[in-house]
C-alpha cells in the first residue's frame, strides 16, 4: 500500500517517500512544501512564506510583549530575520508556521527579560502582588488583564524551555503534543517542564493570600 | 555473572532479591569500596526526599519501587492532568471518573485554575484567526494619518544599498550573508507593502512598469495547526525607540504617528530595546523585488532602493550605518495638502513652544478639514497639549470623540490622556473606570503602573 500511494499528488500536496522510521507514508502540506524550497535559497518561496507566517509571528509577539509594548514592532522584526536564517536548519518535524511561531514566542520571552533587567535597574515598578483588595469587585476584564499579566511576568524569572513552553501551551493554546514537535523534545519533557513552571507560578500566588480572590481564580 | 570493578548490576537490584552467593559478592565488595558505600546510603537519603515532595506519576520503574518500600505510592496520575486538562480545552468528553480527577485537582490546584482561565483570556485577545491578514488593508490605508506621514516621508527619504566589488571565497561568504540579511529585509518591506495594495509601491517604485499584483490567498495549512481563535483587537502605536528619534531628520514629527512619551508624572517603562545585531557586510546588494531568486553566492545584476514597511516603524537600526544613505533622484515628492500644511505647522508651533498658535491651528484643522487623516491625529495632539497646559476641560472632549470615533494608532494615548483629565477634573468614579479600561486594553502599557496606583489610591479614600 505504502508503495501505491508514494508519489502521488494529493490535495494538500505531494506524498513524500515513505520514512524508513514511520509506518505509513508521511503527506507534507504545501507550506511544508514550500518551506523546503525557501530553505534551498530560493527567494520566492521564502517571500511567499513569509508572507504566511508574518501575521501569527506578530500576533505571538504582540500577546506575548502586551499590546502597546514599544518592543513589539522591533521584536516581530528581529522573529522574521530569525525565522529566514533558521530556515536552512528546519527539518520538517512540525508546521512551519509552529516553526515560526516558536521562533516568534522565544524572541519575545528574551525581549521581556531584556527589558524586565533594564527597567530593574532604572525604575521602580509597581509589584502587582503588593497591591491589596480593598474589597470592591473589580470587573472581569480587570481581572482577565492581571491574569494575563502575572502569566506574562512569570516568563521572565523562569527558565527559558520552561517559559517557552508555558508560552506555547498557555498563551499560544497549542496542545502538548504540537510543543512537543516544535520544541523537539519528548511530551514528558513538555510534561516537566510545565510542572516546574506551575510550581513557580503556585509560589508566587501563594505569597499574597488574596491573590487567588482578586484574580477570580479561587477554589 | 562475571565480576567487575563496580558490581552495578547487583547494586541495581533489590538486595531482597539476590541470590546467598550475589549477596556475599555485594557485601565484599561494599566492605573495599568507600564510594559505592555512599553512593548506596546517598540514593536512600534522595528517595526520602523525594517521599515528602510532590512526585510526579512519570517516575521510572526504579523510583517508584524505592519510593513504595518508603511508603509512597506513585500512580499512574500526573501532578498535573495535562492530558485531561487538553482534553476538557478540546470539548472531548470526560468519563465520570476523570472528570472527577479534574475536578479534584483543580480544586487543589491555583496554578492550573489560574493557567486555564488564562489561557481564554489569551485567546480572547488573540481573536480566532491567526493567520488572517494584519490590519493595514488598502482600504484602512485612506483613513490611517500614520500612513499618510509615511507616505510623505518615504517620498523624501528611501533606504538603499549600494553594491561594492568583491572577491575571494571568504568575501563571497560575506557576500552571502549580506544577501540573506538583505533579502530578508526586502522581504519583509515588501511583505508589509503587499499588504498596503498598489499605491504605495507605485509611489517608492515610479520607474516600474506596473506594480505587483497582491499576493493570492495561498493553500490552507495543514489540519494540525492549533484552533482558530476570534478577531485580535487593533493594536496600538508603540512609542518611538530612541534609536528611531535619532534616526529621524528634522521634518518628522514623531507625534504625528506615535504616541509621545508620557507627562512629567507619570511611571514610565519605556526602555529603547538592545539594537538588533546586523552582519557587518563586506559588500552589498540590492535586490529588484521581482528579481529571478539569486543563489547566495551570485551577485544580482539589477538594483531598486530599499524601503521602510510602510506601516510600520522604519527599520533603520536594521541596515546598520546605511540607514541615511539616499539614491539621488529616485522618488519624486508631491505637494502638501491643505490639511496636512495646517497639520504640519501645528505641530512646528507646538515643538517651539508657542502653544497659543498651535492651538488655534489645530482648530482650523478641525473646523476645516475634520474629516481629513491630519483632523483625527490633531485630537488627540491638541487634547495633550491642552492637558499639559492644564485644561482638561478642554481636552478631555477632544479625547472622547477621537476614541468614539472608533480610535487608532493613538487609542492608547487617547484613552491614558481621558484618565488624567478625570484625574485632573477630580471625578473619581469615571477616572477609575478610565484607568481600569486603560488596563483592560493595554495590559503591557506603560501607563500600567500609574493606573494601578490611582486605582489603588481611588479605592482607600
Amino acid at each position: 500500500m505504502d508503495d501505491e500511494l508514494d508519489g502521488q499528488a494529493t490535495p494538500e500536496g505531494t506524498l513524500s517517500e515513505t520514512a524508513e522510521e514511520f509506518q505509513v507514508p508521511r503527506i507534507e502540506s504545501a507550506q511544508l512544501k514550500l518551506a523546503k524550497v525557501a530553505a534551498a535559497g530560493d527567494m520566492r518561496a521564502t517571500r511567499d512564506l513569509l508572507e504566511q507566517v508574518t501575521p501569527r509571528m506578530s500576533r505571538s509577539v504582540q500577546v506575548v510583549l502586551g499590546y502597546g509594548s514599544p518592543e513589539v514592532e522591533d521584536v516581530v522584526q528581529q522573529s522574521l530575520i530569525a525565522f529566514v536564517q533558521a530556515l536552512p536548519s528546519f527539518r520538517g518535524e512540525c508546521e512551519p508556521v509552529h516553526f515560526a511561531s516558536r521562533i516568534a514566542v522565544r524572541t519575545a520571552v528574551a525581549a521581556r527579560k531584556r527589558v524586565r533587567l533594564q527597567s530593574q535597574r532604572t525604575d521602580a515598578e509597581v509589584d502587582m502582588e503588593t497591591l491589596a483588595s480593598d474589597g470592591a469587585q473589580p470587573s472581569e476584564q480587570f481581572r482577565a488583564a492581571r491574569r494575563k499579566k502575572l502569566v506574562l511576568d512569570l516568563l521572565n524569572d523562569i527558565p527559558d524551555e520552561q517559559a517557552e513552553s508555558i508560552a506555547l501551551r498557555f498563551v499560544l493554546g497549542w496542545s502538548l503534543g504540537d510543543v512537543a514537535k516544535a520544541t523537539g523534545v519528548p511530551v514528558n519533557t513538555v510534561r516537566s517542564r510545565l510542572r516546574l513552571a506551575k510550581e513557580a507560578l503556585r509560589r508566587r500566588i501563594e505569597q499574597n493570600p488574596q491573590m487567588a480572590e482578586e484574580l477570580g481564580v479561587d477554589a | 555473572m562475571t565480576s567487575r570493578l563496580h558490581p552495578e548490576d547487583l547494586l541495581d537490584r533489590d538486595p531482597e532479591e539476590l541470590s546467598p552467593n550475589e549477596r556475599a559478592l555485594l557485601d565484599a565488595h561494599l566492605a573495599q569500596c568507600v564510594a559505592c558505600r555512599l553512593l548506596v546510603a546517598a540514593e536512600r537519603d534522595f528517595a526520602a526526599e523525594l517521599a515528602s515532595m510532590d512526585v510526579p506519576g512519570h517516575a521510572s520503574e526504579r523510583t517508584a519501587a524505592m519510593l513504595s518500600k518508603v511508603g509512597v505510592v506513585v500512580g499512574d496520575t500526573e501532578l498535573h492532568p495535562e492530558d485531561l486538562l487538553e482534553r476538557e480545552e478540546n470539548g472531548e468528553a470526560l468519563s465520570a471518573e476523570e472528570r472527577a480527577a479534574l475536578d479534584a485537582h483543580l480544586g487543589s490546584c491555583v496554578a492550573c485554575r489560574l493557567l486555564r482561565q488564562a489561557q481564554l483570556d489569551f485567546q480572547a485577545e488573540l481573536g480566532p484567526d491567526l493567520d488572517a491578514p494584519l490590519p493595514g488593508t488598502a482600504e484602512e490605508a485612506e483613513e490611517d494619518p500614520e500612513l499618510v506621514r509615511l507616505e510623505r516621508e518615504l517620498e523624501k527619504k528611501v533606504i538603499g544599498i549600494r553594491r561594492v566589488p568583491v572577491t575571494g571565497r571568504r568575501a563571497r561568504g560575506r557576500v552571502g550573508i549580506a544577501l540573506v540579511a538583505a533579502a530578508a529585509v526586502l522581504m519583509i518591506a515588501s511583505v508589509a507593502v503587499a499588504a498596503r495594495g498598489t499605491r504605495v509601491w507605485a509611489v517608492l517604485f515610479p520607474q516600474t512598469e506596473e506594480a505587483p499584483a497582491p499576493s493570492e490567498p495561498t493553500e490552507p495549512t495543514t489540519k494540525a495547526a492549533p484552533k482558530p481563535k476570534r478577531t485580535s483587537k487593533k493594536t496600538s502605536r508603540p512609542a518611538p525607540t530612541q534609536q528611531q528619534v535619532e534616526a529621524k531628520d528634522d521634518s518628522d514629527d514623531s507625534f504625528e504617528s506615535q504616541p509621545q512619551p508620557q507627562s512629567d508624572d507619570s511611571t514610565e517603562n519605556v526602555v529603547a530595546p538592545a539594537p538588533v545585531p546586523v552582519p557587518a557586510p563586506t559588500a552589498c546588494a540590492t535586490v529588484a523585488p521581482n528579481a529571478p531568486p539569486v543563489a547566495n553566492n551570485a551577485a544580482p545584476r539589477s538594483s531598486v532602493p530599499l524601503i521602510f514597511p510602510p506601516h510600520q516603524k522604519p527599520i533603520g537600526p536594521m541596515l546598520g550605518p546605511y540607514a541615511n544613505s539616499v539614491p539621488a533622484g529616485t522618488v519624486t515628492s508631491s505637494a502638501p495638502s491643505a490639511a496636512g500644511a495646517l497639520f504640519s505647522n501645528a505641530n512646528d508651533a507646538r515643538r517651539r513652544g508657542d502653544h497659543a498658535a498651535a492651538a488655534k491651528l489645530y482648530q482650523d484643522l478641525l473646523a476645516q478639514h475634520a474629516n481629513a487623516p491630519e483632523a483625527v491625529a490633531a485630537r488627540v495632539a491638541l487634547g495633550r497639549m491642552l492637558l499639559d497646559d492644564g485644561d482638561a476641560q478642554g481636552a478631555l472632549p477632544l479625547f472622547d470623540q477621537y476614541l468614539s470615533d472608533g480610535g487608532g494608532s493613538m487609542r492608547e494615548e487617547a484613552m491614558f490622556g481621558r484618565a488624567r483629565a478625570y484625574e485632573r477634573l477630580g471625578r473619581a468614579d469615571m477616572e477609575r473606570e478610565a484607568w481600569e479600561k486603560l488596563i483592560a486594553s493595554y495590559p503591557q502599557s506603560v501607563h500600567t503602573a500609574h493606573a494601578e496606583a490611582r486605582i489603588k489610591e481611588l479605592s482607600s479614600r
